[in-house]
């Protein structure tokens, strides 16, 4: 008798602790990590990485995206997340890291990049859908869905048009004729279609207010381009062979440089005037994110590293961040 | 036979005069039927002098010096016999042994995969488990993947509920580093190495072995974490005709019809068995945003097929045998992915054939067995999914044919050799790209057992078992995998062994790795070499008096990959490469307790699993391997009474990390899962009856195994099982 009771008593222990709550703690991000003066690193294995640039320190794991994300956004406060898999945009308040509900893009969309056009206006391009959604910011809802060409992947905004590049992917298949989708950013109606190179990935402002486009081309078979297209008129006034395989941009607006992050190799840098290559290799590793501010940044995926390089290329500054890191942005509200 | 015996005793007597010493001889024999036993071992105790049987189950010792002896009889499956003997100079003593078989032990502890022979557990080297027809019938799993699900060291990684994909991880190895055998041929598929368990019907199942740490020396690829060896049921060997006819019915519109006919008469034996299974798998579940959902496009429909023929010369001493088998599986099921992308209409076909034969004999004496195997497998896979980024419709064929000579010889104790030689040709189809793709593999393999029989109170017996096997690929490198092993046994009532081994064992690259196709984004790598694994353990059990019986098993293992295959990126191309390196070490332990004997039995595992990456980035070296929790422990409980059975079992999986860098955000949370089942077997003249109630996920816990994979609820299932079994012929066939 004594046996069994023993027994009962070990089982009901067990019975009982295996209800309870720490099975699943709460997850309370590291404290600190409300900088305001920051780099945000999205790491493709699933969390944000926060730089805090005035205290020169790393936060890790300060908060857990979707599935396979693909591009931060910084604006007001908040960080945006677009997550292809998920199809959705999670949100993030930068002070305390509460997640609020993210947007539902519902599937199928497989959306890639958003841009703001207002507080209360945003467009997201999806590349299986082949659409621009146009979200209404304050209820959190898609507002209205655009057509856009083949693999809508960038997104930018210029003149009050929304621009969206058509990488003209189609498995199995040539790439077809990359494009730019343009939109009037207020109402959503289609403005008109730019051709340009192949397999266009990512647009950016330069500091004429022109955009540059970048395609990747077919890796092996066709090289780089950069298409500038005037905003003004909606054609493409320039065409610069980079080469290379770049798949994403950022612009140095004060000295007119642009880096084309390459997978790898860092980044392609040109002047944004005439197109003249100025370096392929800057950096010479990582470049699967690349942003300025300040510096050139670069995230290496293999080494789960970001990089701070000088215009001239110089190293500055590196830091550990997080598994895979693919997208960087930041956030510059110095308090006095 | 009676001449070859009295033959033998005459050229034993003539013999007796030629030493000073005392002479013993005599014949050892079966005591429930009489008849001779081969290859018993007969030590006079605390003594190197000694002997086996021959073929007539006859010893001759001789030159024993005068004095007071035991004479010990010992063999695997029959209780020891001892004879006080007083020799003097010149005696010439005849002692005849009848041994009792163990019946109910021998078919409980007696394994095949740790050695390619039969062995008793405690004289296995290799930590092994054992999930017997016993435990099937109580805990009536729909897949392999349910009857595993709580053997110490090992992790099912289940990707949702009935029909989802399950694969397997065996001390913190990845899945394809665990070789699986069904009878003894590799399943795993040369595409991505991986076997899907729950294409693997339970119905057939007689058991199953599980051999933990490397086994390369004995298997050659894939047997790194170890081997799990699953045994279907074979052609009959007694006279019985028996059919059965199962039904169950179970939550999430699952339904399921077994049916199965034995008949075997005089050394010929046929069997066949057919299962139909359909699930829909709607279950609930919370999304990553508390939103309640319903699982969708999660149904199974599978059907499988198995048949056998055996027959036995009955009339041949050499005792030759004869088996042949087929399979067939097929299903049909959606393939919803993860929660996030969801995929609404993907859905994935599967089909696998299967055909063997097995020939058994003795060869030349009763001391040398030989076997010959060859088999023939087909699998066929079509996945449809045109949801994605990349619409896919891809379906793959495999081939494997195997075929193997292994010999068994007994020479002396100190020499009891198994070895072999076979080759596997390996190939596989894209319908898409019209490839084909081949792999051809020859080997030979040798193990020797010498056993080394003290006898005496404290220790009883040493067991070393060297093993080498050589195995020539046509795709990649050559590798030569050496394993020693070693068995301590001490103690008569607390019974104790220690168990020690160290090996090296590989894994090969899949087809996938070597040869995938180039595009915009990946190419495999044809340069690729083997995986390697450098893998010791040290382990103890004890069996001891208390309760009614307790067992403590304890073990720890070490294993250094090197060689880790990882697709990189490169300059925008994602390749295979060797680059990584891992250790996983960890304790298992397992505590088995009769409480009451034969009405109350509990067993208790834990498992400590330490499984770090020695590779990669800054964030990722020394960090965790993904999915490998560091606390596992499993608990059940069961409870007998007459013919009611009643088992309650706990699994508690610790915090698994998604990711290399370990980040806590990213973390799946531990989860405890508990089942309760209940058994009751009437009987009923010549009708044999089950009927099966289980409750899984007894508490309704919400958890996932994998990421973005949610498990289902709790969820009921009942079963009725009515077998007829009648004997065809009194008078047993031997």
């Amino acid at each position: 008798m004594k046996k069994l009771t023993i027994m009962l008593t070990v089982i009901l222990t067990v019975v009982a602790f295996s209800g309870c709550d720490w099975f699943k703690p709460p997850y309370t991000p590291p404290t600190g990590a409300d900088a305001n003066v920051a780099v945000y690193v999205l790491n493709s294995a699933g969390s944000i990485s926060v730089i805090d640039l005035e205290e020169d320190s790393v936060y890790n794991d300060v908060a857990t995206v979707g599935t396979w994300p693909n591009q931060l956004v910084y604006r007001d406060g908040k960080l945006y997340c677009v997550n292809s898999g998920s199809n959705n945009i999670t949100i993030y308040d930068v002070s305390t890291w509460e997640d609020e509900t993210p947007i539902a893009l519902g599937a199928g969309n497989n959306p890639m990049k958003m841009v703001f056009y207002d507080d209360n206006t945003a467009y997201v391009s999806c590349s299986v859908s082949n659409k621009v959604l146009k979200l209404n910011m304050a209820t959190k809802t898609v507002a209205r869905e655009l057509n856009a060409g083949v693999g809508c992947t960038g997104i930018a905004i210029a003149n009050d048009k929304v621009y969206a590049s058509n990488t003209g992917y189609v498995y199995g298949s040539p790439y077809l004729q990359g494009t730019v989708s343009v939109f009037d950013a207020a109402s959503g109606d289609s403005v008109t279609t730019i051709d340009v190179g192949t397999n266009p990935q990512d647009i950016a402002l330069a500091g004429d207010g022109k955009l540059h486009v970048v395609a990747t081309g077919d890796w092996w078979s066709i090289f780089g381009t950069v298409s500038v297209i005037d905003p003004e008129t909606d054609a493409v006034t320039a065409t610069y062979p980079i080469g290379g395989t770049p798949g994403s941009i950022a612009i140095d607006e004060a000295n007119g440089v642009g880096y084309c992050g390459s997978w790898g190799t860092g980044a392609i840098a040109y002047d944004t005037d005439d197109g003249t290559v100025i370096t392929s290799t800057f950096a010479g590793h990582g470049g699967s994110g690349i942003m300025f501010f300040d510096a050139v940044w670069l995230s290496d995926w293999d080494a789960d590293m970001v990089f701070k390089y000088s215009t001239e290329g110089t190293a500055i500054d590196s830091f550990l961040v997080g598994d895979s890191p693919s997208a960087l942005a930041f956030r510059n509200d110095p308090q006095d | 036979m009676k001449r070859l015996y009295s033959g033998f005793l005459l050229l034993a007597a003539l013999c007796l005069h030629a030493g000073e010493g005392a002479t013993v001889y005599g014949v050892v024999l079966d005591r429930s039927n009489g008849q001779p036993l081969v290859a018993v071992n007969v030590l006079f105790k605390n003594t190197a002098i000694g002997t086996m049987t021959n073929e007539e189950g006859c010893y001759f010792i001789q030159n024993i010096p005068p004095g007071n002896y035991e004479l010990i009889t010992s063999m695997m499956g029959y209780e020891h016999a001892v004879q006080n003997l007083r020799l003097l100079p010149g005696d010439r003593i005849k002692v005849d042994f009848r041994m009792k078989q163990t019946i109910l032990d021998y078919g409980k502890n007696v394994l095949v995969t740790a050695s390619r022979t039969q062995k008793l557990i405690e004289e296995i080297p290799a930590s092994v488990d054992l999930i017997d027809e016993e435990t099937l019938s109580m805990i009536d799993p729909q897949d392999v993947g349910e009857a595993l699900k709580n053997i110490k060291g090992l992790m099912i990684k289940s990707y949702g509920g009935l029909g989802s994909t399950q694969t397997i991880s065996l001390r913190g190895s990845s899945s394809e580093q665990v070789l699986i055998l069904v009878d003894g041929q590799r399943i795993n598929n040369v595409q991505n190495g991986q076997v899907d368990l729950s294409n693997l019907p339970s119905h057939d199942i007689e058991k199953i072995e599980v051999v933990k740490g490397a086994s390369s020396a004995l298997y050659g690829s894939d047997a790194v974490g170890g081997v799990i060896n699953i045994i279907t049921r074979s052609p009959g060997e007694e006279d019985r005709f028996s059919i059965s006819a199962k039904g169950i019915l179970g939550s999430f519109h699952s339904r399921s019809f077994v049916s199965s006919l034995n008949y075997a008469v005089k050394g010929l034996a046929v069997n066949a068995s057919y299962k139909y299974l359909y699930s829909l798998g709607d279950f609930d579940y919370t999304d990553n945003y508390g939103t309640e959902s319903t699982r969708l496009n999660a149904d199974i429909a599978s059907h499988s097929f198995n048949g056998g023929l055996g027959y036995k010369f009955t009339r041949s001493p050499m005792d030759p045998e004869i088996r042949l088998k087929y399979d067939h599986y097929s299903s049909e099921r959606g393939a919803p992915g993860t929660i996030e992308p969801y995929y609404y209409e993907a859905r994935m076909w599967d089909r696998s054939d299967n055909v063997s034969m097995n020939f058994n004999s003795k060869i030349f004496n009763p001391f040398n067995d030989i076997r010959f195997t060859t088999s023939y497998r087909t699998t066929w896979n079509r996945y449809l999914n045109n949801e994605m980024l990349v619409p896919t419709d891809n379906s793959f064929g495999t081939r494997a044919l195997n075929s193997e000579l292994q010999g068994h010889s007994v020479l002396n104790p100190y020499l009891v050799l198994t070895y072999g030689i076979g080759g596997q040709s390996d190939a596989m189809e894209n319908e898409q790209l019209d490839t084909t793709y081949r792999r051809l593999t020859f080997y030979a393999f040798v193990m020797n057992e010498s056993i080394i029989k003290f006898d005496r109170p404290f220790l009883r017996s040493l067991i070393l078992t060297p093993s080498l096997r050589f195995d020539s690929h046509s795709d990649f490198n050559d590798v030569l995998s050496p394993k020693i092993g070693l068995v301590l046994n001490f103690g008569e009532t607390w019974k104790t062994g220690i168990k020690s081994n160290f090996g090296l064992s590989y894994r090969a690259p899949t087809f996938n790795d070597l040869y995938w196709p180039e595009d915009a984004y990946t190419v495999g790598n044809p340069e690729l070499e083997a995986e390697s694994g450098r893998d010791w353990d040290l382990g103890f059990r004890l069996q001891f008096p208390v309760l009614d019986g307790m067992y403590l098993e304890s073990a720890f293992f070490h294993n250094r990959m090197t060689n880790l295959i990882i697709w990189e990126s490169n300059a925008g191309m994602w390749m295979p490469d060797n680059v990584d390196e891992a250790l996983i070490k960890g304790l298992e332990n397992g505590l088995k307790l009769n409480i009451l004997e034969g009405y109350l039995s509990a067993d208790i595992n834990y498992t400590y699993l330490r499984a770090i990456n020695l590779s990669g980035s800054a964030s990722e070296y020394g960090k965790q391997l993904v999915y490998r929790p560091k606390h596992t422990f499993n608990f059940s409980l069961l409870g007998v009474y007459r013919m009611l059975s009643v088992q309650y079992g706990l699994n508690i999986t610790g915090k698994r990390y998604t990711d290399r860098t370990n980040s806590e955000v990213n973390a799946l949370p531990a989860y405890a899962v508990s089942d309760l089942m209940f058994l009751l077997k009437p009987h009923i003249r010549d009708l044999d009856m089950n009927v099966n109630f289980q409750i899984s996920n007894l508490f309704n816990a919400h958890y996932t195994v994998m990421k973005n994979l949610p498990m289902p609820g709790r969820e009921y299932r009942i079963s009725f099982e009515v077998k007829f079994n009648q004997k065809t012929n009194k008078r047993r066939v031997s």
